[in-house]
């Protein structure tokens, strides 16, 4: 299967979203959530882009974090949702999916696929 | 010494110079330490330059004014030097100056039977300058915002050439 390449700009817009999903899936932590974004099919995504998402994410409340230490290897900062983020992924998902389907109808004619 | 420590500690500096608080750049670091080893990755190669890196990091979005640019020590004292900071060094210097003079003055007269400044009893001098230099300690200690490592719970201690010195 080949990686995306998506176009960064698209990325940005919704990079966020998107780690937001990934948390809410269950309680994740930084190398995890790339390879979580990989096989989301999002294609590569750095640690330099993700950990300032994340540390946005800490400090609008959307996630909460905590220290653990591995059964083997060092401790990790393990991030999971709050209430707050909850209900923000549930609007903002909300948004996204109107938005892309307006988006989707415009887009159709012109496809190949 | 692996490309992986010399670029940390690059970040380290970086987020010092952006005025960071401590027990946030041991966060920062204990998470990019765990990535590159996890990815496999250089420093470079995950996060970008330490620079860039760190000004993302700090909510910096190019060059902010206040920021202190690493570059040129010149740059450092015009650019980086807040108000704060001069009321600091200043209260540090009167703690610290005024506190050791009352102490030996108070010492030596009563040593040498000398005379004090003013004819002050050379006990209060001596009291007077051990409560002073005990407040300059503790106003460094208060004010030096170690950098802890959350894994371990210890502060990160550096060699002089700002390289990290290895935990135990």
């Amino acid at each position: 299967m080949t990686e995306p390449n998506w176009p960064s700009s698209w990325l940005k817009g919704f990079l966020e979203l998107a780690v937001l999903a990934v948390i809410a899936e269950g309680e994740t932590y930084g190398y995890e959530i790339t390879a979580s974004l990989a096989a989301a099919g999002l294609g590569t995504v750095k640690g330099g882009t993700l950990y300032p998402i994340l540390g946005r994410l800490e400090e609008a409340g959307h996630v909460s974090t905590q220290w653990r230490a591995g059964e083997s290897g060092p401790g990790r900062k393990y991030y999971s949702m709050t209430a707050a983020g909850t209900r923000e992924l549930k609007a903002r998902a909300g948004t996204w999916r109107r938005f892309s389907t307006q988006l989707d109808n415009l887009m159709k004619e012109h496809a190949d696929v | 010494m692996s490309d992986k420590t010399d670029y940390l500690d690059d970040l380290i500096f970086e987020l010092r110079m952006l005025d960071v608080p401590g027990d946030r750049i041991g966060q920062v670091m204990a998470e990019a330490e765990n990535h590159l080893a996890e990815s496999g990755e250089t420093g470079p190669e995950a996060f970008g330059p330490a620079r860039d890196y760190a000004r993302q990091l700090a909510g910096v979005g190019g060059s902010a004014p206040g920021a202190k640019d690493s570059q040129g020590i010149w740059r450092v004292l015009v650019d980086g030097v807040t108000a704060r900071d001069v009321l600091v060094g200043v209260t540090a210097f009167l703690l610290c100056g005024a506190g050791a003079a009352a102490l030996i003055n108070g010492v030596f007269a009563l040593i040498w039977d000398l005379r004090t400044w003013f004819g002050i009893n050379p006990w209060v001098l001596v009291g007077v300058g051990v409560v002073l230099l005990t407040g300059f300690g503790l106003f460094v200690k208060f004010l030096s915002d170690p950098i802890v490592d959350p894994r371990s719970g210890r502060a990160v201690d550096f060699d002089r050439h700002g390289h990290r010195k290895p935990s135990a």
